[in-house]
Parts: C-alpha cells; sequence; structure tokens
C-alpha cells in the first residue's frame, strides 16, 4: 500500500473514456481500411520480371525448360490435360499479353488482381499462366537466361 | 458344410498367396536415389527422380542432341557445388535406370566428340 502512495490516483471514469475512444478508432481503422487484395503492385499479382522482360514467350519458356525444369514440366503435364481449343487459348492469351509494353501488361496486372472475371481464360483453366505469373523465382531465374535462346522455338510447347 | 469347406480351401489359397508373393521390389525411385547415394549425390528423392526423367525425355524429344547437352542441362539443375564427375554419374545413372534405350547416347560420347 505505501508504494502505491507516490502513484497519482487516475479517475476512473477518464480510463473509460479513452478506452473507448481507442476502441472507436480501431473499428473506424478496420472500417475505412482498403480492402486488401484489391490493388495490384509492381510485382503482384505479376511479378516484376515479367512486366519487363524483353523476352519473347518461347524465349521465356526454353529458358524455363532448361533452368526450372520441373515446374515446366509440371505445367505442360497440366497443359496437355487440357481439350485442344483450351491449349489454343492459352497460348494465343501467354503471346497477347508478351505483345504488350510495360505499360500495358501493368494495366492489365492491376486488372486481373481488381476483378477475378476480367481474365476469361483463367475461368477455363486455373492455372492457365501458372509458368509465368505464380512464382517469383521462376520468372527471375528464367528470365535471366531467356535472351540466349531463340525468338522462335515452338519445340517448347511439347515438353 | 459345403460352404465351410469353401472358405478353408479359400483361406488356404490366401495364405498360400501371401507365403509365395514375391519378394517386395523397392520402388524405382528408390533405387535410383540408393545408387545416387554412392556418388556422394544427395538432395530430394523425388526432385532427383524428375530430374533423371526429364533428362530422359528431353534425349527422346532431341532437346538435348547428345549427353553433352543432358549434361549441360543437368548441371543447371544440380546442387550447385555438384563435381562435373558427379554430373555424369546421375547422367548415366538416370539413362540405366529410367531410359535404357538410351544407352548408345552415353556411349558415343565415350568416343571423340564430332
Amino acid at each position: 500500500v505505501n508504494a502505491m502512495r507516490g502513484i497519482r490516483r487516475v479517475p476512473v471514469r477518464s480510463v473509460l473514456r479513452a478506452g473507448i475512444t481507442v476502441v472507436a478508432g480501431a473499428i473506424a481503422a478496420t472500417a475505412f481500411a482498403a480492402p486488401a487484395a484489391a490493388d495490384a503492385s509492381d510485382d503482384y499479382p505479376i511479378p516484376n520480371r515479367i512486366l519487363k522482360t524483353t523476352c519473347t514467350v518461347d524465349q521465356y519458356m526454353a529458358a524455363a525448360r532448361d533452368v526450372e525444369p520441373i515446374y515446366y514440366q509440371r505445367y505442360m503435364i497440366d497443359y496437355h490435360n487440357r481439350p485442344p481449343d483450351i491449349q489454343q487459348g492459352a497460348r494465343d492469351r501467354i503471346y497477347w499479353f508478351f505483345s504488350l509494353d510495360y505499360a500495358g501488361r501493368r494495366q492489365y496486372s492491376e486488372d486481373t488482381a481488381t476483378n477475378v472475371y476480367y481474365e476469361q481464360m483463367a475461368t477455363h483453366w486455373g492455372n492457365w499462366a501458372k509458368l509465368y505469373f505464380n512464382n517469383k523465382g521462376v520468372a527471375a531465374h528464367s528470365t535471366d537466361a531467356c535472351a540466349q535462346y531463340p525468338p522462335s522455338d515452338p519445340s517448347v510447347w511439347d515438353g | 458344410m459345403k460352404s465351410a469347406k469353401l472358405a478353408g480351401l479359400a483361406s488356404i489359397a490366401a495364405a498360400a498367396m501371401v507365403a509365395l508373393a514375391a519378394p517386395v521390389h523397392a520402388d524405382v525411385d528408390t533405387d535410383f536415389a540408393n545408387q545416387l547415394h554412392v556418388y556422394g549425390i544427395y538432395g530430394q528423392r523425388d526432385y532427383n527422380a524428375w530430374l533423371g526423367k526429364i533428362t530422359c525425355n528431353r534425349l527422346g524429344n532431341g532437346t538435348d542432341a547428345d549427353a553433352y547437352e543432358s549434361a549441360a542441362f543437368l548441371s543447371k539443375n544440380l546442387p550447385q557445388h555438384s563435381t562435373t564427375e558427379q554430373t555424369w554419374q546421375f547422367l548415366n545413372t538416370a539413362i540405366t535406370t529410367y531410359c535404357p534405350d538410351q544407352i548408345p547416347v552415353l556411349t558415343s560420347a565415350a568416343g571423340p566428340r564430332q
């Protein structure tokens, strides 16, 4: 009890008021926080390396086949298990994506991040772009090596 | 009575099947891993097995034209401290384990390089 004497007594009411303010603040912060997943960044959902690479699809895939063979193989097994029209659609779509410049790719990244239905291909095959978009390490290793491969090499789709 | 006899016969047959079953053969991927261990090549069993199969696949579809290209591919995907010797040991084991039809690729690599 003696030890308590030196401490200023704080009125119960002001403690309560402070508490209520904190709780109200927390509720407000939760309510006004932007939805976490809505925005794209320069590295999400599409890795920065993919936004910036100047390689072609074939170059990128040939590099992945060499430096990330298991990831590449998994993707190709999935690809070969799709019906031909879906395979064709996925190929067309990724060639289209790679034809865009940085700004176009960044915009596409934004569009897919903010609208889950934006990419129609994904409704037919959820992992249609896994080899390109889903793994930063794969994107980094493959874009490091891709420039040394021929710009056009249809065999990359046979793997 | 008849059914009891049948059941008895069935159980004898079942016991015989268990007793006569061939000794369980180890999984081929395990054999592969064990052989790699002899060469001091470790790492994930499934990763190595898949890498071996992919190596075969690449030889089969012409992605790698010869054993040297296979070795170059493997050197990119084996642990960085792996030696050239281990790379070739891996290649040799992969071919003999998963695609013995490709053994000529190894034999021709033993001669002078074209």
